[in-house]
């Protein structure tokens, strides 16, 4: 293979057993196949953690990946993708977070950093131009978020070094613990509790190596053509000016915003929260990354009262609905400040507003006792109950201990049949879309690798009820817009196309959300292309795309994940009780059953047992033992 | 006939020139919800949610003096 170009062939290995840093050279081979991302992190995963790892063990390791595409300079490209083996579920895990760390990750002359063993002590890594020092982190012991930064940065005597952090949270190994960064968060899956469980409580970077590029003015003109695409986009231009959580009226309407435990899919009351968050919280938009030609996040604040909350960045359409519509809270002050606590103690806001849908209702239906309860009054939207569970859940005190280990592990504590409303897919809690809006969702819910996530599966939703095509109808998909959203035919088929697509951002470390605005697979695989020279095609990353999935899938299997693992929890298969849909048959999805069985004959997979063909195996290229024997030997 | 009318996410500016201080639209009697969109050139690509006077409604429904009218597009962010 020629010179090696977008990638500087190297990873950074820190052995925190041993307090030792080493660089490894990357196998070229293997990142022309995976590329990057979460691709080239499942072969690596897949290849050095043993079946039955204790996520929460010293033997677990995760990864700081990149791609050739992670620069502030490339449209979408300010992201890092952290990969593990989830405490949350068992089984693959994997986080995205938006910001400078990958960047300045990359340009510190890594691809990526492989984190593995544990410290006998609390520390932090910081790494600069190839220079990697582990540092005792004794005075960040029990800070917050914010807190560690500041910390850091004073020590380093660099105020804008980037930095990813776990809160207090993470250090009480919370399986719902985050990893944040400037305010960002890779939030879902429990990577924050696996650096806990490591004694690494933060990563500092920075860099200014740069990366050899193959057609540098190709490169750069492609930069171009693709800010002129965002530039003349409208939904681009409403992402700027309403982020995220403007979506809060249509998703209600639509019947995909979530309520009360999911009992129902719509609320009726997202415009007026959404009206109050504009008009009197949010202070402005804010780029996660430096450069970000969209800018999508939110700075916001409570400005006085009880829940007075300072400026911060993290009002998301996740986060404030799992923090009024999941909770039935009607007090938007109340969820910014509940999504700051969060931030702060380093807990995923999705799983913490979940956690506390799912204890008001044990507590409704008697499930719980004065035991769990105490004085806490654990009602509907109740304001001070919100508030303290998330600190309980952060800290692990009383109730808190039991929710800290996230909504699956918590149900089976807590028995009396709560395993009914715990609402999760291979133990991954619930975010704030419903398939009850459009049945694409049921599948990707339940196939995504890492469970019930936010990000993946979101192509189903956009689909079916935005009528987003993704520009994927030239590889299959049909025109969204001649299918019904309620439709269940046909839908298992377009999931399995849908998904090997949209992967490609999590791949190349790219905002998922520019695909809205416009930029295709082909814009990706002529920006990827002018960067390593390689000729890559939309027709090649829609491969690769399926060659990951079916690796992770496999990971899975490793770990014992079966065919039920793809089921989602049997109330959101139900028509809502109350709400704008309770009336709608059309909503209730009719079978989940013949949905999966076209979806695994689409992707190729076992019809009886879901897993992936060994003919599958050989078209995708994909090799390497389970139990130690060759694929085709196990499957 | 007079309907009540507010248009959400990115569509929101297709009203510009359409939709009255007061937000009311005049409209032929009997006009429909995909009528409705032809009116306000709201590109076919978008896939529309229609609450009318609080209920969702297909784009054929047919709409009568004095409703409230919200037409939402959804973009779906996480």
């Amino acid at each position: 293979m020629a010179d090696l170009c977008g990638y500087f062939g190297k990873l950074l290995r820190v052995s925190l057993d041993k307090g030792s840093a080493r660089e490894e050279n990357i196998d070229p081979q293997v990142l022309r196949k995976y590329l990057g991302g979460t691709g080239y992190a499942a072969r690596v995963l897949f290849d050095e953690l043993a079946k039955g790892t204790n996520p929460l063990g010293a033997e677990n390791k995760i990864i700081f990946v990149t791609s050739p595409l992670t620069s502030k300079r490339v449209p979408g490209g300010g992201s890092i993708i952290l990969c593990f083996k989830s405490p949350e579920t068992n089984a693959w895990g994997e986080s995205r977070c938006g910001g400078d760390f990958g960047p300045e990750l990359k340009s510190s002359g890594y691809d990526a950093l492989i984190v593995e063993g544990k410290s006998d002590f609390p520390v932090y890594l910081t790494i600069r131009d190839r220079e990697a020092i582990l540092k005792p982190g004794y005075a960040l012991v029990g800070k917050t978020v914010s807190e560690k930064t500041e910390l850091i940065r004073k020590d380093l005597n660099d105020p804008s070094v980037s930095i990813m952090c776990i809160g207090p949270a993470g250090e009480n190994k919370v399986r719902i613990a985050n990893v944040m960064s400037g305010g960002r968060a890779a939030g879902r899956g429990g990577a924050g509790a696996i650096l806990g469980s490591k004694n690494l409580l933060a990563i500092g970077v920075r860099g200014s190596q740069k990366v050899p590029i193959a057609r540098p003015e190709e490169l750069q003109q492609t930069i171009k053509s693709c800010l002129k695409i965002l530039r003349n986009s409208e939904t681009a231009t409403s992402f700027r000016k309403h982020g995220t959580i403007g979506d809060m009226p249509a998703n209600d309407a639509a019947g995909d915003l979530p309520t009360k435990n999911w009992i129902s899919n719509s609320w009726g009351k997202g415009e007026q929260l959404y009206d109050e968050f504009y008009k009197k919280h949010l202070v402005k938009n804010k780029s996660c990354y430096t450069g970000c030609p969209i800018a999508c996040g939110r700075l916001a604040e409570v400005k006085e009262g009880e829940y007075k909350t300072p400026i911060h960045e993290g009002c998301e359409y996740e986060s404030i609905s799992a923090f009024t519509a999941f909770i039935m809270n009607e007090r938007i002050d109340v969820a910014i400040y509940a999504t700051y606590l969060c931030n702060e103690y380093g807990i995923d806001t999705i799983s913490a507003g979940a956690l506390i849908a799912f204890a008001m209702e044990c507590n409704e239906r008697g499930v719980l006792q004065r035991e769990h309860v105490g004085d806490l009054n654990l009602s509907w939207g109740n304001s001070d109950a919100i508030v303290e569970l998330v600190r309980m859940i952060s800290l692990r005190e009383g109730l808190g201990d039991i929710l800290a280990d996230g909504v699956r592990l918590a149900s089976q504590k807590l028995g009396k049949g709560s395993e009914q409303f715990a609402i999760h897919v291979k133990g991954l809690e619930g975010p704030a879309h419903d398939p009850r809006s459009g049945k694409i969702l049921a599948v990707t819910y339940g196939t995504a690798s890492r469970g019930m996530c936010h990000i993946h599966p979101l192509e189903g939703m956009a689909y079916d009820s935005g009528k987003i095509s993704w520009g994927l109808m030239k590889y299959g998909v049909p025109d969204p817009n001649g299918l019904d959203r309620w439709d269940e035919k046909g839908k298992g088929t377009i999931a399995k196309i849908l998904q090997d697509g949209m992967v490609i951002p999590d791949v190349l470390n790219t905002c998922k959300f520019f695909m809205y605005h416009g930029i295709g697979l082909e814009h990706l695989a002529a920006l990827m292309s002018a960067s390593t020279g390689w000729d890559i095609d939309g027709k090649e990353l829609l491969l690769i795309g399926e060659r990951t999935i079916n690796l992770q899938r496999l990971f899975n299997f490793r770990e014992g994940l079966r065919q039920a693992d793809d089921l989602v929890p049997e109330r959101i298969l139900k028509r809502p009780e109350f709400g704008l849909y309770a009336k709608e048959e059309q909503c209730v999805i009719r079978d989940m059953e013949s949905m999966l069985m076209e979806y695994y004959e689409a992707r190729g997979w076992d019809r009886s047992t879901g897993i992936p063909t060994k003919a599958k195996l050989r078209e995708l290229d994909i090799d390497g033992p389970i139990d130690g024997a060759p694929f085709g030997q196990v499957l | 006939m007079k309907i009540r009318l507010r248009l959400y996410g990115n569509i929101g500016e297709y009203g510009n020139g359409k939709i009255a201080n007061d937000g009311t639209v005049t409209l032929l009697d009997g006009v429909t919800l995909n009528e409705l969109c032809d009116f306000l050139q709201l590109p076919e690509k978008y896939g529309k949610i229609f609450l009318v006077n609080g209920q969702p409604h297909t784009k054929e429904f047919m709409l009568k003096d004095g409703y409230e009218v919200k037409v939402f597009s959804l973009l779906a962010g996480g």
